[in-house]
């Protein structure tokens, strides 16, 4: 578990560091028109930007590799939700989001951090891997004392017989494209520790929507009404 | 513009690489800038200079970010955003608690850091007053509407039926729009010093309100959650780059 994660931290970091020091390099030591250094900037930005999610997700698994060690809080499930989606909005090329809401509040023992990145995780995973997909759709169900959050596209969904390779994070070493960056890189396999820190599953199948789904269930308190 | 006395802004930031991007961006866009390495030049920077709005890294190698906060806040209104990583919520809160005006995440790109630093200096002159509250006592942003003459808050001109403590949150997220409010501080400002320091009941309150008021409370459009922090009331102004929810149209580029 631990080489497969290290290599894909690697291979997360190598691509992009590389493009990063070639488009500095010819800003500095090439004539380039102002058009070039400013598209070349805009690939540096791009990159950085990527790597900043690479690092946050490694900073999410120092967070749970401390067996029960998360600090959990009682959260309320939609404002984790909403601020998920407008970090989210912030990145370049984001999708609309549409979430269910539900009438109950819910109330979901979590490090709301973690949760947040999970979210993000499946976001930016709708962006790198569902080609054609135009939005992104957050399903909401409570059943027996868990709540299920799904995360849905109408992109190309996913090959079947590649599911559990896609889960288990085994699915990007095996397969490496020339685009490295489009990898499943480690965001699938933080989600999925971060959601069994949490007493949760992660589940992938195909979405009601045509294209990929991602679900995945955390314990969750009563119900609260509210007058 | 040009014959102006340019704001003074004080850089405090230990990583040189950041230093120098922070540097040239403020500087592009027309202020001064002093600044300090370590937390012990900042606090002589800042009684010898007096700048007009303090950028600080809370990650400083000799003192705590918050020190600093404090003991300019002995003497000094200046506005202090601070520079802090993501996944330090704890230090946000205290920093937002000991007195910083505002915090800003790393990584941020030039057009946020500009924003926060103009809504910085706006608020520093209008001395933490909201003075959209208009002499009819009114709060208006969007379509919200918070009437302290009545203590009613209308969404569309409807009425929205609010507990007593649900009216006294939104009150108070109203008079200070654009700026986080910590847990704490509102569970202070509403129950006393010896405010039950239980985020929950606050959380709930906040659900609540937000299906008052909100259309989509997941994607609300009044009240913000800044995680593990607080809440923030959306402002009433022009200058919405690098803020939700505006973001979703004006993306940083």
């Amino acid at each position: 578990m631990y080489s497969n994660l290290l290599r894909a931290i690697a291979h997360d970091l190598r691509t992009p560091l590389t493009a990063i020091i070639g488009a500095s390099s010819a800003i500095q030591e090439q004539k380039l028109s102002a058009e070039d250094q400013i598209r070349l900037a805009e690939g540096i930005r791009k990159d950085a930007e990527w790597l900043v999610r690479v690092t946050e997700n490694l900073l999410s698994v120092t967070r749970v590799s401390n067996h029960g060690m998360i600090k959990k809080e009682d959260e309320v499930l939609e404002e984790i939700i909403g601020s998920a989606i407008m970090k989210y909005h912030r990145l370049p090329g984001s999708l609309p989001v549409d979430s269910d809401t539900l009438s109950d509040i819910i109330l979901v023992p979590m490090d709301a951090m973690l949760i947040e990145q999970v979210m993000i995780n499946l976001f930016d995973n709708v962006n790198a891997h569902a080609e054609g997909a135009s939005k992104i759709w957050i399903h909401l169900r409570k059943e027996n004392g868990m709540v299920f959050i799904s995360v849905e596209d109408d992109g190309c969904g996913i090959t079947p017989s590649l599911l559990p390779q896609i889960l288990d994070g085994t699915y990007m070493s095996k397969h490496s494209r020339n685009d490295d960056r489009r990898n499943m890189g480690i965001g699938l396999s933080v989600c999925r520790s971060i959601i069994e820190a949490h007493g949760g599953r992660l589940f992938a199948g195909k979405s009601r929507h045509g294209g990929a789904a991602f679900e995945f269930s955390l314990p969750c308190k009563e119900n609260m009404y509210v007058e | 513009m040009s014959n102006k006395v340019l704001q003074k802004i004080l850089i405090i930031e230990d990583d040189p690489g950041i230093l120098n991007y922070l540097k040239t961006t403020v500087e592009a866009a027309g202020y001064e800038t002093v600044t300090a390495s370590d937390g012990k030049l900042a606090l002589h920077m800042i009684t010898s200079h007096c700048p007009d709005c303090i950028l600080l890294d809370l990650g400083l190698p000799d003192m705590d970010g918050s020190e600093i906060i404090t003991s300019v806040r002995k003497w000094s209104l200046t506005p202090i955003i601070v520079i802090s990583a993501r996944n330090t919520e704890e230090n946000k809160a205290l920093a937002l608690d000991s007195g910083a005006d505002d915090y800003i995440t790393k990584p941020f790109g030039s057009i946020e850091l500009l924003a926060r630093i103009r809504t910085a200096l706006r608020h520093s002159l209008t001395a933490g007053k909201n003075k959209e509250i208009g002499i009819d006592g009114c709060y208006r942003v969007g379509e919200l509407e918070i009437d302290y003459k009545k203590l009613k808050v209308r969404v569309r001109g409807e009425d929205v039926h609010l507990t007593p403590n649900e009216f006294r949150i939104v009150a108070l997220l109203g008079k200070h729009p654009g700026r986080v409010m910590t847990y704490k501080s509102i569970l202070r400002e509403l129950w006393g010093p010896s405010a039950p320091m239980d985020n929950k009941i606050l959380r709930v309150h906040m659900a609540s309100i937000r299906r008052k008021i909100e259309q989509d409370p997941t994607n609300p459009q009044y009240i913000f959650t800044e995680v593990g922090v607080g809440y923030r009331i959306a402002e009433n102004t022009q200058e919405t780059e690098g803020r939700p929810p505006q973001l979703k149209d004006s993306r940083s580029p």
